[in-house]
């Protein structure tokens, strides 16, 4: 079984609420994955980083890679692949990129660079928003043309994402095109693609509904998915 | 043909005779013992004989000829910058097979004067030269691979001059060498990897190099492309550490045999 | 209306010519220049001053904008040693070259153009340096198609012109939330692209020119293939000093370096 988490946010009480809810599990759970935004702009995802690099006994070791926070902080601090926090100041404003780099501390920023930008695993791909990039937002209502270039580009049957932040399965179930090329010395006749069932995987987000955390479990071996929604803090129950 | 225990091989430049000799070879498994006369600076044909016959023991030219009797049968190549008339060799000639491999139309010739036996190669007489080739040791050089496809392309389609046959062994960056051949007549194998052991430390001390037979060569424009071709210090640094991780990473029956 | 659409001239003057009166026989209404105006060939200052007294509207090629941006490409984009050494040498020797004028209008060059359902673009919509071979997975081609919003999208940047015709797409798509099950049915009409070729580095085995014309009444596409004395401009390579290996590449109709090995591979720098 493997867990599949994003969107922390630095929220760590979310994430407490969630491996607790692991470790009620019966069964074993083999990759316990972190699709990235672990942090958040709040001097908590400090102190998240470090519950998340100590796992206590019985605990998966989550593997972890970049979000759009963790980009975000790494543009700031100039270590980014491009020059300009564009996308923070569109959405959050100017402020922002002092929150953001008054919250995360060296030794949080020094873990943010080692991440990795995705995991390939069986015919898996897990990465926070998409091949094309870590803000690409995938979601129930992308044009399913699109769904299906993110996963020809990672050359994956199943694409697990979490940048919405939602929990949901798109399965393309069936596909069917019919191509033909002309050239200067040929004409092909026409030819059919048909497409084999694939799907992509939003994961929910841990951190980011207050009280409410959801995440993914799948089982490798039937290839089934679950999603998970745990409830915690003072709104327990009613939210 | 009946069994001697020497073959003396001899033709033009590109008639065929290395090919004609790998041919006896590798469809045999008893020890044989090959030498290449004439050509000591660039053995590719010795490289090539030795890497893919490994019952073949290599003779370099200045071997005493006390050892060439200790295997047979012994191939003898020689190549036709010898002057076959002041030839002097320590065996009786009439106790050995003569063998000359001619191209196609050439009739009358000194070789066919010295054989006791001469066999027509697939390859025409223009594409066959009595002229020494020219040759570039390579020995050290790595090359990139998508480099030396271009440039061994380019090299058979004419952008270097007009060829005919052409053969090398390059060294590429994963520690493996090739053989390339190239020729008119000669059976369409481009190039196969060697059975050697691969370099992954340093640049490789075996020898590797390139041969042309053909017209109007640019031997100044070829050299300064196959250094092209070639990996600087640092990035060949990079890769060979790269490639050393990775195979370290590797179960060991996946390692390069 | 009929259309003529060229791309990757690459500062062959000769090659530009033969097309442009060819276009002209045609009786084309309007044209239309899918970038790499210069770079490997001897002319590109004339090859842009031409563009420019046309008025042709043209997007910004791999080649333009590495000239304007200098050379920024890493190491991925070249698909050898050899390739980069030679392109790095035709880089420097146009960058010599080239007039500031010239620099300044291929800066201004747009990315893509749009002409009612028509689209313009020299590598692919998302990127200039992106191949869209012939053999690209149709759903892939589909895609970079819809991604326009366009029926029919234009590329060049592949040297080997081709019309690929994409009919009866479908998908069936069942999306599951925790809030219920939905399904979906896709269905894409016809949708093509069309590569213009190369009018001044071709690759497809003959050095002849290629172009197309596209005739927005009855939809329908010509290759044209235009014979021109590529010879005068292999000794315009040989007499300007550029690698000589580029003339013979000319003549062979193999273009002036290869390609990648992969060439959807497109660097993410």
């Amino acid at each position: 079984m493997w867990a599949i988490a994003s969107g922390i946010e630095g929220n760590l009480a979310a994430y407490e609420a969630v491996v607790a809810d692991l470790k009620k599990s019966r069964q074993e759970v083999e990759n316990f994955y972190l699709l990235g935004d672990i942090i958040g702009p709040t001097a908590e995802s400090n102190r998240l980083v470090k519950r998340i690099q100590q796992p206590r006994n019985g605990e998966p070791t989550p593997l972890v890679c970049q979000g759009w926070w963790e980009e975000q902080i790494l543009i700031l601090r100039a270590l980014g692949r491009t020059g300009e926090p564009t996308q923070l100041i569109d959405r959050y404003g100017i402020d922002m990129t002092k929150t953001l780099w008054d919250a995360i501390d060296s030794t949080t920023l020094e873990w943010v660079r080692s991440l990795e930008f995705g995991f390939a695993e069986l015919d898996c791909f897990l990465i926070h928003g998409s091949s094309i990039d870590v803000s690409d937002e995938l979601t129930p209502t992308t044009d399913p043309i699109q769904m299906l270039d993110r996963l020809s580009r990672m050359e994956a049957n199943q694409l697990f994402c979490g940048r919405s932040g939602l929990a949901f399965e798109y399965k393309i179930e069936s596909g069917s095109l019919t191509s033909q090329v002309q050239t200067l010395d040929n004409l092909s006749s026409p030819t059919p693609t048909v497409l084999s069932p694939r799907r992509i995987i939003g994961v929910g987000s841990v951190g980011r509904i207050e009280g409410k955390a959801s995440y993914t479990l799948y089982y490798p071996g039937s290839n089934k998915l679950e999603f998970k929604t745990v409830r915690y803090g003072a709104k327990k129950g009613f939210g | 043909m009946d069994r001697h225990p020497i073959y003396l091989v001899t033709g033009p430049c590109g008639s065929g005779k290395t090919t004609w000799i790998h041919q006896q070879l590798i469809t045999s498994t008893e020890p044989s013992a090959y030498i290449c006369l004439g050509a000591d600076a660039t053995p590719i044909d010795l490289t090539y004989i030795t890497a893919t016959c490994p019952h073949v023991k290599p003779i370099s030219a200045g071997a005493s000829w006390t050892q060439l009797a200790e295997i047979q049968p012994l191939y003898v190549e020689i190549a036709p910058q010898l002057d076959l008339s002041s030839l002097q060799l320590p065996v009786d000639l009439e106790s050995c097979q003569r063998i000359a491999i001619v191209p196609k139309g050439l009739i009358d010739s000194e070789y066919h004067d010295w054989a006791t036996q001469t066999l027509i190669s697939e390859v025409t007489e223009k594409n066959a030269t009595l002229t020494a080739s020219p040759r570039w040791g390579l020995t050290g050089e790595v090359l990139d691979p998508a480099s030396l496809n271009v440039f061994w392309d380019e090299l058979i389609q004419g952008a270097y001059g007009s060829v005919s046959r052409a053969k090398g062994i390059f060294e590429i960056v994963d520690g493996r060498a090739f053989y390339f051949s190239f020729g008119v007549g000669y059976p369409d194998v481009t190039y196969f990897e060697l059975p050697l052991p691969p370099v992954l430390n340093g640049r490789p001390t075996r020898f590797s190099g390139l041969e042309v037979v053909g017209d109007k060569l640019q031997a100044q424009v070829i050299m300064e492309t196959l250094q092209d071709c070639g990996l600087d210090d640092n990035a060949l640094a990079y890769y060979q550490e790269q490639i050393r991780s990775q195979l370290s990473t590797e179960l060991p029956e996946e390692v390069l045999v | 209306m009929k259309i003529a659409v060229m791309s990757c001239i690459h500062g062959n003057y000769e090659a530009l010519n033969a097309v442009l009166s060819d276009i002209d026989r045609q009786k084309a209404d309007k044209i239309f220049c899918l970038g790499d105006l210069v770079g490997y060939g001897p002319h590109p200052n004339a090859v842009v001053e031409m563009i420019r007294s046309m008025d042709i509207p043209t997007v910004q090629g791999c080649w333009d904008e590495d000239i304007v941006e200098g050379l920024n490409a890493c190491e991925c984009s070249y698909p050898s040693i050899l390739a980069e050494k030679r392109g790095k040498a035709a880089h420097e020797w146009t960058n010599d070259q080239i007039h500031p004028e010239v620099r300044e209008y291929l800066a201004q060059l747009p990315l893509s153009l749009r002409e009612e359902n028509l689209c313009f673009v020299h590598g692919s919509p998302h990127n200039q340096h992106e191949y869209l071979m012939p053999e690209v997975n149709a759903f892939t081609a589909l895609e970079r198609v819809m991604a326009t919003g366009a029926d029919v999208l234009f590329c060049g940047h592949t040297h080997i012109p081709y019309v690929r015709t994409l009919d009866a797409g479908q998908l069936a798509v069942k999306v599951q939330q925790p809030e219920g099950t939905s399904t979906k049915q896709f269905t894409a009409p016809l949708k093509q692209i069309i590569n213009a070729g190369s009018v001044g580095e071709p690759r497809h085995g003959r050095p002849n020119a290629t172009y197309v014309i596209y005739d927005t009444d009855d939809k329908l596409t010509t290759l044209r293939e235009v014979e021109y004395d590529y010879q005068l401009t292999c000794q315009a390579i040989i007499d300007k000093g550029l690698p000589a290996i580029f003339a013979w590449r000319l003549a062979q109709g193999l273009e002036y370096a290869e390609r990648a090995e992969d060439p959807t591979h497109v660097c993410e720098r």
